[in-house]
């Protein structure tokens, strides 16, 4: 049985909000040999009542902001949100463009931003593994209200 | 029957299209800025580009190539969608979000939210 | 009588890395019709491109990121024409030599992402191996594993040395005998022949009333490569198979990454000396089409500019927006279990599409 001092696997979903693809590549990379996340125990998972993290690439635009909010609301508690690349965390070069709303914070919260156009690999192992941090103290501190 | 301002253009592409390898490259609208706009169809024919314009007051309803070529009815509901010109039986609504994007957003005065 | 079932995918999907929302029309197990959603990824990149032409080399590049050079190419070359200079020899070979690692990269993604839309996982993990190789080959180079950045107006902004030159050659000599063998489990493995072999046919008519570019279009039996014209010195021939289903697609991008790999040998070896780019000044004016072959077909820029910093019209015609339309004359017939293999093995690239 787990216990709350354990550190539990995290598994991740990720979702593409408007991203030029490039950020998407990279996660592609991440979850591959050379950079193999699986080593911290996290897997991509499709399904969103599954993950516990969710990777976020692109500027929000407004098609997929309603999508993007209920990606999140599926998503059981505790849940982390890492914004990847440029545009996830600020909007970066769509900023003002019409079919835009923002970095990914405008529609959701964020916990871990990854900066870089595109961001890479090695700093994107730095975000999850800064996120799985934060997952375990979330996880260990609703499991202390309970 | 109406007539459209892009009638002879379908029949001059309908009418390659059955003696030539043609495909149909793209369409192309451009805003004049004096109410007109222009829609160039590119073609390409034996593998080199070639272009046939019409031009055609922004209001016009314009006939649709689709029945020529199917792949011209997505580049079709894109311009319905990013310049604000109504198409014969086909419908936008391809990337735009009803209630929150801008109408015509590619016109030089954008239509307005929807 | 049975029922007719509707049943969405995506535009979250476990199997696309973009958003796209396809509506299956279901009768049992087969597909009887599909409807394709877009627009999840329109960011409105044709205005805000209109804006500056200066800053317009950055915002291209963004519009894909697997296709990113060519974007910068296309659009270099469109405001070259425009200012009336000739690129140095020299710039325009690394350009080719770049596109065409890029084109690496982009078919040795849609592999591997075909292996795991059919759940071979191992094989999709070997493709993402060697596809490494080639992106830190091309960060040597350029110093960006994504958006090179390289293009300038007038040429290009880094060389490619003799040391590293011999270094290219030395990665790609190791890459195509690994590619080799994984080549062989492409063409002769069962389960990738059971799950791609007639499966999504587009037969040689619809393709051309779809109007398909690129290696769906050569897969379908139409030998259309824009690459005939510019890379005449380096005596290229398109691959065309005939089937028009999903294994035939899957080849054509198999053989193309052999292609490629010769054709960069060559352009390398006639790399000609001389200067990197010439001075550009003043603003554009004129009509340019430019047009090239991406990894997924054809890329049309249209640049319309009148003399000022913002250009009177650009319009971007990506191969995925005719290609991704074809898919609705694909499925029918199929069922439900290879929609995403046949969806994958057309290469939908969202981010082209609606840009």
């Amino acid at each position: 049985m787990a216990t709350r001092n354990d550190e539990l696997s995290p598994w991740i979903l990720h979702f593409d909000t408007g991203s030029c693809n490039g950020c998407d590549i990279e996660i592609w990379s991440l979850l591959t040999p050379r950079y193999d996340i699986e080593r911290f125990g996290m897997i991509n998972k499709g399904n969103p009542k599954h993950a516990d993290i969710l990777l976020v690439t692109g500027p929000v635009t407004k098609k997929c902001a309603t999508r993007l909010k209920t990606l999140y609301d599926m998503m059981p508690d505790p849940k982390l949100v890492v914004a990847c690349g440029d545009c996830a965390s600020t909007g970066a070069p769509f900023v003002g463009c019409y079919n835009v709303c923002g970095g990914v914070d405008s529609v959701i919260p964020v916990d871990v931003y990854v900066p870089g156009c595109a961001c890479r690999p090695e700093v994107l192992i730095d975000g999850v593994v800064m996120a799985l941090q934060k997952w375990n103290e979330k996880r260990t501190m609703e499991e202390v209200k309970a | 029957m109406s007539i459209h301002a892009n009638d002879g253009a379908i029949e001059k592409i309908a009418e390659r299209q059955s003696l030539e390898n043609v495909r149909l490259a793209t369409i192309i609208t451009v805003d004049k800025g004096d109410g007109n706009l222009e829609l160039i169809y590119v073609l390409d024919v034996n593998g080199a580009l070639t272009s046939i314009n019409c031009e055609f007051p922004q209001d016009q309803e314009l006939a649709s190539l689709s029945s020529v070529f199917a792949g011209a009815e997505n580049m079709e509901r894109e311009i319905i969608d990013l310049m604000g010109i109504r198409f014969e039986g086909i419908r936008g609504g391809l990337f735009l979000e009803p209630g929150s994007s801008i109408i015509a957003p590619l016109r030089k005065q954008p239509l307005g939210v929807k | 009588m049975t029922k007719t079932t509707l049943i969405p995918v995506g535009p979250q999907h476990p199997v696309f890395l973009e958003p796209l929302n396809i509506s299956l029309k279901l009768k049992e197990e087969t597909v009887v019709g599909a409807e394709i959603n877009y627009g999840f990824n329109h960011r409105g990149l044709e205005k805000a491109m209109a804006a500056d032409f200066r800053r317009t080399i950055y915002m291209c590049e963004r519009i894909c990121g697997i296709c990113s050079f060519y974007h910068s190419t296309a659009y270099c070359q469109s405001m070259e024409s425009l200012f009336k200079v000739e690129v140095p020899e020299r710039a325009r070979f690394i350009r080719l030599v770049m596109m065409e690692c890029q084109r690496l990269t982009s078919h040795t993604l849609a592999l591997g992402h075909t292996a795991e839309a059919m759940g071979y996982e191992s094989l999709f993990m070997q493709l993402f191996r060697e596809r490494e190789a080639l992106m830190r080959l091309v960060n040597d180079i350029s110093g960006n594993r994504v958006h090179y950045s390289i293009n300038t107006i007038g040429g290009v902004r880094r060389d490619i040395p003799m040391e590293k030159q011999k270094e290219m050659l030395s990665v790609l000599d190791g890459l195509e005998t690994r590619f080799a063998k994984l080549a062989k489990v492409f063409k002769d493995d069962r389960t990738i022949k059971e799950r791609t072999i007639g499966k999504g046919v587009l037969t040689k008519e619809m393709a051309k009333k779809y109007c398909v570019v690129g290696p769906v279009a050569r897969a379908s039996g139409i030998p259309e490569d824009i690459r005939t014209s510019y890379c005449r010195d380096l005596d290229f021939q398109p691959i065309v198979r005939d089937e028009g289903d999903s294994y035939a697609r899957s080849m054509v991008r198999v053989d193309e990454t052999f292609q490629s790999i010769q054709l960069i040998r060559k352009a390398l070896t006639m790399l000609p000396e001389g200067p990197l780019e010439v001075p550009v000044k003043g603003n554009p004016s004129g009509e340019a089409f430019i047009r090239l072959e991406a990894p997924r077909g054809e890329v049309i820029y249209y640049v319309k500019a009148k003399g000022t910093v913002d250009l009177e019209r650009i319009k971007v015609k990506t191969p995925a927006f005719v290609n991704v339309a074809a898919l609705s004359a694909m499925v029918p017939g199929c069922e439900m279990p290879d929609i995403p293999v046949i969806t994958v093995s057309v290469d939908p690239c969202i981010c082209c599409t609606e840009r």
